[in-house]
């Protein structure tokens, strides 16, 4: 009974000092409100990538140029510098990997350069790659028309477009049967592949990738293409583990006993990624944080103002016969109402900020429930915490010096 | 039956640089339904009295016993719940608080009572029609007048049924007409529905109208005579 008429007391109070009450909320509302958009950022960054990924297929391997670190048993990404130079993998390589046991399908990419054109039209950001027809066996990619390269078509001047390809050549139109030119040879385009529907990529995204045969790459190129990426798919995901020593085994064979490239499984490649993400965001929601306990030192320094500024009226309280618990309660209350109004805020400021940035850079922004429970308990938490000095020195006054006093 | 029976009370503030003595051995009985003007200068401890008649303060030494209950030694939680039931204040400034509406106010010691909300609305309105200001229930104290202020402060005093309603001059803010108006009110209530009421003041000319006197000097009771009511209207 006396908790629902401090409520409304308090609320009361808040309307009464409606600037004041939303300057104090303020510290709250940018607090929660920057936690829960990056928490909810992160963890859209984190699904989307995930989905990505996982989309691959637990049981596909990558093998890349560059040296891991694998040596101490943690699972790491190969060196960004080993991964600039030039690629130690060659299709020898490729063959052998197709060789291990337990991998059913093995592909390579490799990146041509070159300028795609349909016409006077070019697809300036367009990425070639080289791949065999095992790509479509390896990734499951879907295709919104005609098929990806086939067995039979290694050495033909055949070309797969990513979405944002086609439409930058043909537009809404149809692309099928079409020839567009590269590197000055014509090509037919005998497939579409669907838009993927994330539009956050680990690089670039695949809808701007446009594919040919390796064989008629080489052709082109006059030279077998540097591999960048060699991908197997493993029969079954509990075979994994030992696809990837076998991997190890044939390549140090063929690269003389050295260990200049990585095999990372999907979830390496994840976990890697999300160990970034995490510590990112707990870093920034950490800083974030900050602001929070700003508010909260807000909140306190505005109660003691308002327990001084209303000593007379807790003078009357306490005369007519309010106990020191009550007032405590009271103002106790009205210091979690404040941060809870502020923390209710934050959470809808953050909605729209998050979903803005989102909205921005492509994202679907995660507003995960521990998340939104955390905000509210940390708003209450502060609440109480920085409430309970003020309230303790309401409680405290006595009613004759606090009536006495103007 | 007595309300008020202080025995022997002194009270001396020893918290101070040097300690004050305030009351000096107070014999203080008070009926169930007197009409009582406590008057004295000020630095005669009559606030000190006050204080201890409204259990907001506790004597040094004596007895006191409020309703035939010895409260001397209370402990502050304890003075609270009993100034709660058995005692109503009227104060002489900042006695409603500003950001309540009146009725709200009114329902103040009734919700520190624990009273359902829907009681206490009646209650308070039938005790708001008492003093005549049944027409403002939702109006704020700024928007009131001074006699007002003070009629719905009596309002509230009455809402838990006190045994005494102390009156701290409760006329000190008003003109002489608001004034007479307050004093009646009280003497009506006091007269149609027997409640106890004292009444502390510095002014001789209000302590005329109430029926006994109790004149306070330097912290001791100089005098305790019934007051001789000239009729109303009679010269001065």
């Amino acid at each position: 009974m006396m908790f629902w008429e401090n409520l409304r007391m308090a609320f009361i109070s808040l309307k009464n000092a409606k600037l004041r009450s939303f300057l104090t909320m303020l510290g709250m509302i940018i607090g929660v409100a920057a936690v829960v958009s990056i928490t909810a950022i992160g963890q859209g960054v984190k699904d989307a990538v995930t989905k990505q990924v996982t989309g691959l297929g637990s049981n596909v391997l990558s093998v890349t140029s560059g040296g891991g670190s694998n040596q101490s048993g943690g699972k790491s990404a190969p060196s960004f510098t080993a991964a600039l130079g030039s690629s130690t993998l060659t299709q020898a390589d490729a063959v052998s990997v197709g060789k291990v046991q337990n991998t059913e399908n093995t592909t390579s990419i490799s990146l041509i350069s070159g300028v795609l054109a349909e016409g006077t039209t070019t697809a300036s950001g367009a990425l070639i790659v080289a791949t065999t027809a095992n790509y479509a066996r390896v990734v499951d990619q879907k295709l919104a028309a005609g098929q990806f390269i086939g067995d039979d078509q290694l050495n033909q001047n055949v070309i797969v477009l990513g979405d944002t390809v086609k439409t930058e050549l043909f537009g809404t139109g149809d692309a099928m049967g079409r020839t567009v030119t590269f590197r000055g040879k014509p090509f037919t385009v005998i497939g579409v592949i669907v838009k993927q529907d994330s539009g956050l990529s680990l690089g670039t995204s695949q809808d701007s990738f446009a594919y040919i045969p390796t064989g008629t790459a080489k052709v082109l190129i006059g030279q077998e293409p540097s591999i960048l990426r060699i991908i197997t798919k493993v029969n079954s995901p509990s075979n994994v583990d030992g696809a990837v020593a076998g991997i190890k085994a044939a390549l140090k064979q063929n690269h003389a006993g050295q260990e200049d490239f990585s095999v990372l499984t999907q979830a390496d490649i994840l976990s890697t990624f999300n160990t970034i993400l995490d510590l990112l965001t707990t870093f920034i929601a950490a800083i974030a944080a900050i602001s929070l306990l700003v508010g909260g030192i807000g909140i306190m320094n505005i109660m003691l103002v308002s327990v001084t500024e209303r000593t007379r009226e807790i003078g009357l309280r306490k005369a007519i016969g309010a106990s020191s618990g009550t007032v405590l309660s009271q103002f106790l209350i009205e210091a979690v109402v404040i941060s809870l109004v502020g923390g209710a805020l934050g959470i809808v400021v953050a909605v729209l900020l998050a979903t803005g940035i989102g909205r921005a850079a492509g994202i679907t922004p995660s507003f995960t429930l521990p998340t939104i429970i955390l905000a509210v308990g940390v708003s209450a938490g502060v609440g109480i915490l920085f409430g309970i000095a003020p309230a303790a020195k309401a409680s405290r006054l006595r009613p004759i010096q606090a009536l006495k006093s103007v | 039956m007595n309300v008020i029976e202080l025995r022997n009370v002194s009270k001396t503030f020893t918290d101070r640089a040097e300690p004050t003595i305030a009351l000096v051995d107070i014999d203080l009985t008070i009926a169930a339904g007197e009409f009582i003007a406590i008057i004295g200068p000020s630095g005669s401890g009559k606030s000190s009295l006050m204080n201890v008649l409204g259990l907001l303060d506790t004597p040094s030494k004596g007895e006191f016993l409020l309703d035939g209950q010895q409260v001397a030694s209370y402990k502050d939680r304890d003075l609270a719940k009993l100034r709660l039931s058995k005692i109503g204040f009227v104060f002489q400034s900042f006695n409603l608080l500003p950001r309540l509406s009146v009725e709200q106010n009114v329902e103040l010691p009734m919700v520190y009572r624990g009273m359902k909300r829907r009681d206490r609305r009646k209650r308070a309105e039938e005790l708001l029609q008492l003093v005549g200001l049944g027409e403002r229930t939702g109006y704020r104290p700024n928007q009131i007048s001074g006699g007002q202020t003070q009629r719905v402060a009596i309002a509230r005093a009455l809402a838990n049924n006190p045994s005494l309603v102390l009156a701290d001059e409760p006329t000190g803010n008003l003109d002489t007409k608001s004034s007479a108006a307050i004093i009646d009110e009280l003497r009506r209530l006091n007269r149609e529905h027997g409640t106890t009421i004292v009444i502390v003041t510095h002014n001789p000319e209000i302590a005329r109208q109430t029926d006994r006197t109790v004149t306070i000097r330097d912290g001791r009771i100089v005098s305790d005579e019934a007051t001789n009511l000239a009729p109303k209207g009679a010269a001065k």
